[in-house]
């Protein structure tokens, strides 16, 4: 009977998983005439003109009671961090940027927060709409915000030139921009290649190699640790451009199919930087601190299923991968967070030092979604055993019930 | 030693409880950010 009940909980809780990412793959269509009024606040009434993207004509009331065009304003998107990122754009008639409004973006509020704090979008007034508007050729980048500084200026550079090609009769060129091959994407081939070799040789010294390099760079340099939210995007179907994100498919697509092809959790135990923080803890305080009850360890360490559940739940309902990012990765490594979080990292980075892993054993969605994939190979590769056993025995089943020659 | 044991259990389910309860209300928190 409990058999029955389990199974029917886990039925139940896989449809729910399904029904709410297929209700993340949906469009909204979010109002947007808010935002097109702040985007040209002089214009008193809009008139769509176009719809991919979408253009609309501002006017206003001239002194002779006429209705008089005096801008356009566009609604263009275009990738960020964790999802696309909706920007509005006011535009007068001399081909001048007036305003840009974010509408709607799916990034960890602390970027954008940083983005606005540092006034971003005002680095886009005055420019002209057959300018790049590219991150390091005619606007400056924010630190600690790049992919989405990134995603917003290609959202005003795509919306700006579709309105300086259609209005203003400009043949402007979308710059495709070169594929990023740099330090960052060498380091973490050359951390990946260390741990094929050190997996497949059995070479323990290079797993403190590799852990120890993965802290410094994929932790504090370049702060790219795989995190849920980024499987929540993978989920939602929000891919980066490979040629500038190579890093977020090297650990999110190439480290999973290394998983897969080995059956081993190559990732946290190898690659992961906050697992390395904490091996490194726990061979500074000893890291012994066990809990005598198993029976108490193993029912704490179902926790991380009901988070991982929760959050990814979450995350596809308010269609917001960041939602799903519940670890405290970025407080440590990028020192962005809000509220609890500078609370949650202290304690379990204490804890950490007298109980080995203590993150990842009970709270990590890394260990979780890794273990998956093991266990999924493991059936994948047990179905040809169990149909050769069952073809075994369904030939001993013809021969028993085979009338004996001799008996006839 | 028995009792030392004890301790050590309470702890250690204190330590899960506080940081699980932590995260609910983070991602409460970010709820309500996002409304």
């Amino acid at each position: 009977m409990k058999n029955i009940v389990n199974k029917l909980i886990v039925f139940a809780a896989t449809v729910v998983f399904l029904i709410t990412l297929a209700f993340s793959w949906t469009h909204a269509d979010n109002d947007l005439m808010p935002f097109v009024n702040k985007a040209l606040p002089e214009a008193q009434s809009f008139h769509k003109i176009a719809s991919s993207p979408i253009i609309y004509e501002g006017r206003k009331q001239n002194p002779d009671g006429q209705e008089e065009k005096i801008g356009y304003v566009v609604i263009d998107q275009a990738s960020a961090y964790g999802g696309p990122v909706e920007i509005v754009t006011g535009i007068d008639l001399q081909g001048k940027i007036v305003t840009a409004v974010i509408a709607s973006h799916k990034d960890t509020p602390s970027f954008i927060d940083r983005l606005t704090d540092q006034n971003f979008l005002e680095r886009f007034t005055g420019k002209e709409i057959t300018d790049p508007l590219t991150i390091d050729k005619d606007i400056d980048r924010i630190s600690g915000a790049t992919f989405s500084s990134r995603g917003i200026a290609k959202a005003i550079s795509l919306g700006s030139h579709a309105v300086a090609r259609s209005q203003f009769g400009m043949d402007v060129k979308e710059e495709v921009g070169p594929f990023k091959f740099g330090p960052k994407e060498i380091v973490v081939i050359l951390l990946l290649i260390l741990m094929l070799i050190g997996v497949v040789f059995r070479q323990r010294l290079l797993r403190w190699v590799t852990l120890i390099g993965s802290l410094v760079f994929i932790g504090f340099v370049y702060n790219t640790p795989v995190s849920l939210a980024n499987v929540a995007g993978l989920l939602m179907g929000n891919l980066p451009s490979i040629r500038e994100n190579l890093v977020w498919y090297i650990l999110l697509l190439g480290v999973p199919a290394i998983t897969l092809i080995l059956g081993k959790n190559v990732y946290c135990f190898w690659l992961c930087p906050f697992g390395a923080l904490q091996e490194i803890t726990a061979k500074i305080g000893g890291g012994k601190f066990k809990c005598c009850n198993k029976a108490i360890e193993a029912k704490a360490a179902r926790i991380r299923y009901a988070l991982v559940y929760l959050a990814l739940l979450g995350a596809f309902l308010i269609k917001s991968p960041s939602f799903a990012g519940y670890e405290p990765f970025a407080t440590l490594f990028g020192l962005q967070g809000f509220g609890i979080q500078w609370l949650i990292l202290p304690v379990v980075f204490f804890a950490s030092f007298f109980i080995n892993r203590f993150w990842c054993r009970f709270f990590c969605p890394g260990l979780l979604l890794n273990e998956v994939l093991i266990r999924s190979r493991r059936c994948v590769l047990e179905i040809p055993k169990k149909m050769k056993v069952r073809r075994m025995k369904k030939l001993s089943l013809v021969q028993d019930r085979a009338p004996n020659k001799s008996d006839a | 030693m028995k009792n030392k044991l004890a301790m050590v259990d309470v702890i250690y389910i204190l330590l899960i409880s506080a940081v699980t309860v932590m995260i609910f209300v983070n991602q409460f928190q970010a709820l309500r950010v996002v409304f």
